[in-house]
């Protein structure tokens, strides 16, 4: 029997932790306590990518779009759509209330969007293969295995002109052809899932939400080289997305997706799961290897590049998630189809999570050349709170910071070079007035001495260096002088790190000096830090006009080393204040200055 | 002989097994016959990731993310928040041995800034309201645990 309705319950992670699985749960209860549990299929779906407004739950053929829902509210949504056919008005998301309907294509957060590597994600069940399977899902690898040479599903990536989303955009049907090339029997498909990038989760929810367009494109990938064998090695920080990975391929091997003789056709292929620990460096594709071969994961020099000498020594094609989603799209629609959307030489689409200090949080899937004010202030919605736009950090740790006036360049891998930051894996962190990009670029610093395997010098002991030189200043404690070490140190791990961690650690750095060189000085000449984020650098008094003599901040502060009688105004001693803002956080009257 | 390649797997297994979230010496030797590996190569390799320990740790473990994003939304006052409610003041195991509490790296749920993963389960916009419920249920769960035997005090 058909059904008339159709309910789909994100269940990627955000939600899933904002009760998305209860919401589930009670839909399907209410469905059956109300009578029309055949009229309505509950279904709980992948990452709608607005996670700001999680939990979400989509109302199909109406198209009725409902953002922060509640278990308590299943009850209600059965009562009125289910059985009388009415939208639960107060759910929908408000902002478009000047439309008539309130459908996904009309809320602004989707209006720029276009989704090939999301194209599955809050559409279908990630547990259930058949629903992939019936949009379009293992159909390029159907049309690879029957109408096409390995060499013509390379040829259709050159067409397409795919490049890697995982930061370096290396075309990817060279590293393929290469890899085909190489002499040897045995070679191997890597998809790395270790996305460690601080700021970045499209790979998590790519995965929790489609895990079968990795899996085709695997296989595709393992087809065109002439590779048996390919290996997922996920962060093991992502339990959801790998047990949706376990699923998928347990159910492709069921379906002789995949395995021996797929389809009929002579060719097999299998794909299994190996676990990260938490290493950053393992991103990074010759640490991976080390790491999946059960090592300590640290990189060594290139060349020879994993295309000749790989996992376990062996030619080895790794591909981020992202760049592997892409795949089965290009080839049942063709690459030519694909090298229409982007820019010239940045073809395609690129994910962005769309992160910190915006008012529409979530995964963003635009054309390349979107410009970053779309991205920001269309989509994004703007910065929160009505404060004043400060920078946006692309590229993790890795990247820098653009500013402003360059927020109409189009987004491509060349213009995000050009203005001194990357594309990397596709963090997108929005800074407002409040935030110091001094502080800032020490947290970048202290990440990156974190996770420096120590292997290399330049970066083991450049990351540290770096990272004192920027402590001090923001302690009141820098020089003028510290600026140039600053650049000095950056540029010498730029040039001598032995992987890209070391080699880009100095980014984030070396763009705000560059761009807001005088909040550096600020801090090193004035000892003040403008945002008051720098706790060192603050000081704190009492307006004696507004203290009412409450005596609240006294009895607060731990020193102590706030006086004043009852009812008169209260005096801090500068000189023994530990800076702590508890006085600041307590005082009803704003009495407490922050300068 | 077991391959290698799965040893990062079999370690995750056996610091879960061990109930106070660490490599037992007893698991690295097993590990050392299964996988053929000295000592040394077990702890090289166990002690370079940032998820494994070599010394007991609570039975449960608190992870608040430290990253950019969770920082730049408050992650300090949600450290500060957990530890003064579990008695541990920074990262470390409360006396009884029942919690850990430790800074992470990301984990990829920036858009929920900012978060805390409690035994894996990572907990969303995880401010000082939404943490206390956690808590609530943690406490619910271990004490449960330990009337039914499961977990006991000691290393």
């Amino acid at each position: 029997m058909a059904y008339r309705q159709y309910m789909l319950v994100c269940g990627g992670t955000g939600c899933e932790s904002g009760k998305s699985d209860e919401i589930y749960k009670r839909l399907i209860a209410e469905a059956d306590a109300q009578g029309v549990k055949d009229a309505v299929q509950i279904v709980k779906t992948g990452c709608f990518g607005f996670c700001e407004k999680g939990p979400i739950v989509k109302v199909l053929p109406e198209e009725s779009f409902y953002v922060e829902v509640k278990p308590d509210d299943a009850k209600e949504i059965i009562a009125e759509q289910a059985v009388k056919g009415r939208e639960v008005k107060r759910l929908l998301y408000d902002k478009s209330t000047r439309k008539s309907n309130n459908k996904i294509d009309d809320i602004e957060f989707y209006q720029k969007q276009f989704r090939i590597v999301l194209r599955n994600c809050g559409v279908i069940n990630p547990e259930n293969i058949e629903e992939y399977i019936a949009r379009d899902g293992y159909a390029a690898l159907e049309k690879a295995l029957f109408q096409m040479k390995g060499e013509d599903v390379i040829a259709e990536l050159k067409t397409a002109g795919l490049r890697g989303r995982g930061g370096a955009g290396f075309p990817t049907w060279l590293k393929w052809d290469l890899t085909r090339k190489a002499p040897g029997d045995v070679k191997y498909i890597i998809c790395n899932a270790d996305e460690g990038d601080p700021g970045a989760y499209m790979d998590r929810s790519t995965i929790e939400g489609d895990p079968h367009s990795v899996l085709e494109a695997m296989a595709l990938a393992g087809y065109a080289i002439g590779s048996n064998k390919g290996y997922v090695y996920i962060r093991a920080e992502y339990p959801l997305a790998i047990d949706r990975l376990k699923i998928a391929i347990a159910q492709a091997k069921e379906y002789g997706l995949l395995g021996d003789d797929i389809l009929g056709s002579g060719f097999s292929f299998d794909v299994e799961i190996r676990l990260g620990a938490g290493a950053f460096v393992c991103g990074e594709e010759t640490a991976l290897m080390r790491s999946l071969e059960g090592n300590r994961g640290m990189p060594v020099p290139k060349p020879p590049f994993p295309a000749i000498s790989g996992l376990w020594k062996k030619p080895t094609v790794i591909n981020n998630v992202e760049t592997l989603a892409n795949i089965p799209v290009i080839i049942t629609k063709g690459g030519a189809w694909f090298a229409k959307i982007g820019t010239e030489k940045s073809t395609g689409t690129k994910v962005f999570a769309l992160t910190g200090k915006v008012n529409n949080s979530g995964l963003v899937e635009v054309p390349m050349g979107t410009t970053l004010r779309e991205i920001i202030f269309d989509i994004g919605g703007g910065i929160r709170g009505g404060k004043k736009f400060k920078g946006v950090q692309t590229g993790g740790p890795s990247g820098g910071i653009i500013v402003e006036k360059d927020l109409d360049a189009p987004i491509s891998y060349e213009s995000l070079a050009a203005l001194g930051s990357m594309m990397g894996s596709g963090g997108m962190i929005v800074m407002d007035e409040d935030d110091c990009v001094v502080d800032v670029s020490k947290f970048y610093m202290e990440f990156c001495v974190d996770e420096s395997c120590g292997k290399c010098a330049p970066c083991r002991i450049g990351t540290n260096q770096m990272h004192d030189i920027l402590d001090r200043i923001t302690k009141g404690k820098g020089e003028e002088a510290d600026l140039a070490r600053l650049e000095r140190i950056g540029k010498a791990m730029t040039k001598a790190s032995l992987c890209m961690l070391g080699g880009s650690a100095a980014n984030p750095t070396l763009s705000t000096i560059r761009h807001f060189r005088e909040e550096y000085l600020a801090h090193i000449r004035d000892k003040k830090c403008l945002t008051g984020k720098c706790k060192d650098l603050v000081t704190y008094s009492i307006d004696p006009s507004k203290c009412i003599g409450c005596t609240l901040c006294a009895k607060k502060c731990p020193v102590p080393c706030i006086a004043g009688e009852r009812k008169q105004a209260h005096v801090i001693d500068a000189s023994r204040c530990v800076k702590c803002g508890e006085c600041y956080a307590v005082c009803k009257f704003g009495a407490v200055v922050k300068n | 002989m077991e391959r290698r390649d799965k040893l990062l797997s079999w370690l995750h297994e056996a610091q879960e097994r061990s109930g106070r979230n660490y490599l037992d010496p007893k698991d690295l030797a097993a590990a050392g016959k299964r996988f053929g590996l000295t000592g040394a190569e077990l702890r090289g390799v166990a002690s370079y990731y940032s998820m494994y320990s070599l010394k007991p740790r609570g039975r449960h473990l608190i992870r608040v993310c430290d990253s950019p994003v969770c920082r730049m939304l408050g992650s300090a006052g949600v450290l500060e928040a957990l530890g003064g409610a579990l008695g541990i003041d920074g990262e470390g195991t409360d006396a009884e041995g029942r919690f850990t509490l430790e800074t992470c790296q990301c984990l990829g749920h920036c858009a929920s800034a900012p978060v805390v993963a409690v035994d894996g389960t990572v907990h969303a916009d995880s401010g000082p309201d939404g943490i206390r419920s956690v808590l609530a249920s943690l406490r619910e769960a271990d004490e449960s645990s330990s009337t039914l035997g499961g977990g006991g005090r000691g290393d």
